[in-house]
């Protein structure tokens, strides 16, 4: 008796636990390891690692990311935010500056997309306070895109899918330009590169070598971290170009004067986010190195007014080598037809 | 006694139940999606089905044989740098967010160069006989040679697009992997953009799911619609797994073509006169995901394409309903696009060509 007893309870108790774990792994793993932040020795670190990101509206970040690669904002029909902003070349199009609408060059390099919402604001001159403000800038922008908001508002309410789209997240069929950059926005706030080995070294593993440490102790002790430091090892900040040396490769670009008008703001830029910067040559908002070592060495020059040897410009190079994360897993969008009423393409 | 074997038996049945169902009714909730290569979702085929004789044939469904290789080409389809400007893809082009074409009249190149002619789909390009309008390119690989070295395309040369590729250590792994070795040949270049390119199809329509025997996959309307474009005759030159890209035809075999008299189509090729304004029948797989239409982009309108297709060349009119008819049953051409995750590319190094935007 005692024993049946104990079997039909068994039973109940397994049958319990299945359900359980069925509901669980249907819901997807979560992350024991990353998932939280764990205290480690390193907390106090004046880097801190990437927060892992969860989509809080999935809705609107899928239509985001059908916003972000779709060609139809441009008045060609050929340009998108990821030609600019290539997801597969670390954010960024790797040129000098970009290529837009006609094939007219940009005056200053393109910033990546990468965790550029750890940026205090955005642009070089930071003359957009959030990627919401920035999303509207380069559709309207005639050496970019070259559409403007009237016409790429026009374009997506032609066609019913993003009609049916905008509705389910923003509750109303009628599309405006300022869903369009909330779309987008909230699709690039997911483009975060977590996991790299140096972040994984600041929750406690030791993932980086002795050569990769020392530069990292080189990045303090020189000074670059009194700038790059924080989620995005930069961005949190505006310098002046050449603060121990006037910076004399381009003295045409004013930086945050063209926001402020302030004298003081003559050459003063938004400090970049060095995460994942081995994928972003050419470096500087003027483009004026290919090479990190160089641009390290610049650094050091002109901002620090001290000169590295050698050995520390490579140990600080590998040290930011170590800054390469995760990069976003995009399943590449579908998206829908034009139709009669879509305004067509138009290449001139 | 009873009561407790009876309690048994209900746990188990509990504890069965929940082992089985449970999952079951967990994943119903999200419909099964085809990820990935190796696609095609369900198995279908196989079966014959009553439909199994029509002049249209199911898309196949593909498995990778070489997923190293896929990956590769994939990457590569992705690289802007095979390009002078280091800025223009096969997929600029050949866009798989919008059915493997631009949906432009003709394709912009290297600073703005507009070509001479509408950029045809990637997707299903596996199906035709020949690459390009003109089929001046007997395959795939042959076909992905050519915009690298185009100058109103992507306006590299062979020799500097290998020697970016072998300049980056990532990318001559690769190659090792698949080639056996590190000297990256132009040839393999191709051979693996052509390998991920067939794995570009568009598998379960809902016309070939009606074509599998499933009946209700389509409507009655679609159907007639499908029997008129039997009937009419256009069948003769789009029939098969895609729905055209079997046969070279003259466009203008009723009536003399005179919208685009400029273009001489397969006469670049042969040089026979015969051959004059003759093209490669184009694919009507996600024909309406693929705007504007025919060789000139003349028209962005289906229905009125496919005026067009039967006023030259089946010198017919049709009726409103007829072309409505016909026009419901290309969409049901529509297949599963595919789903293709954003290659990651390794970056360049001091070794690696720059970019030249001029």
């Amino acid at each position: 008796m005692k024993k049946n007893k104990l079997i039909a309870m068994t039973c109940l108790v397994l049958g319990i636990l299945n359900a359980i774990l069925s509901f669980t792994f249907a819901g997807g793993l979560i992350d024991m390891a990353y998932g939280r932040d764990i205290k480690s020795d390193r907390s106090n670190e004046p880097i801190q690692p990437i927060p892992f990101h969860y989509d809080d509206n999935r809705a609107k970040t899928e239509l985001g990311k059908k916003l972000f690669f779709e060609p139809r904002l441009s008045k060609s029909g050929w340009i998108t935010c990821n030609s600019c902003h290539n997801l597969s070349t670390g954010g960024a199009d790797n040129l000098p500056t970009s290529i837009g609408h006609k094939w007219m060059l940009g005056p200053i390099n393109s910033p990546t997309v990468l965790n550029s919402k750890f940026n205090l604001a955005q642009f070089w001159d930071g003359r957009a306070k959030d990627l919401k403000e920035q999303a509207k800038g380069p559709i309207a922008n005639p050496m970019e895109m070259a559409s403007n908001h009237d016409l790429a508002v026009e374009v997506l309410q032609s066609i019913p899918e993003y009609v049916q789209w905008f509705k389910k997240v923003y509750g109303e069929e009628k599309i405006t330009i300022d869903n369009v950059a909330d779309a987008i926005a909230a699709f690039e706030e997911t483009l975060v590169t977590p996991n790299s080995r140096f972040d994984l070294w600041l929750r406690g593993y030791d993932r980086i070598s002795e050569v990769e440490e020392e530069g990292y102790i080189l990045f303090k002790g020189k000074g670059c971290i009194g700038c790059h430091n924080g989620f995005g090892v930069g961005g949190n900040a505006f310098r002046k170009f050449g603060i121990a040396k006037p910076y004399d490769k381009d003295t045409q670009t004013l930086g945050r004067y063209n926001v402020t008008k302030e004298e003081k703001d003559k050459y003063v830029f938004k400090v970049p986010l060095l995460r994942n910067i081995e994928l972003t040559a050419p470096y500087f908002h003027d483009a004026s190195t290919w090479n990190l070592s160089e641009a390290v060495n610049v650094m050091a020059e002109y901002q620090l007014g001290t000169k590295l040897t050698e050995d520390e410009t490579n140990k600080i190079v590998a040290f930011l080598k170590t800054l390469t994360g995760d990069q976003p897993e995009i399943i590449f969008p579908v998206l829908p037809p034009s139709n009669a009423s879509t305004p067509k393409p138009n290449r001139n």
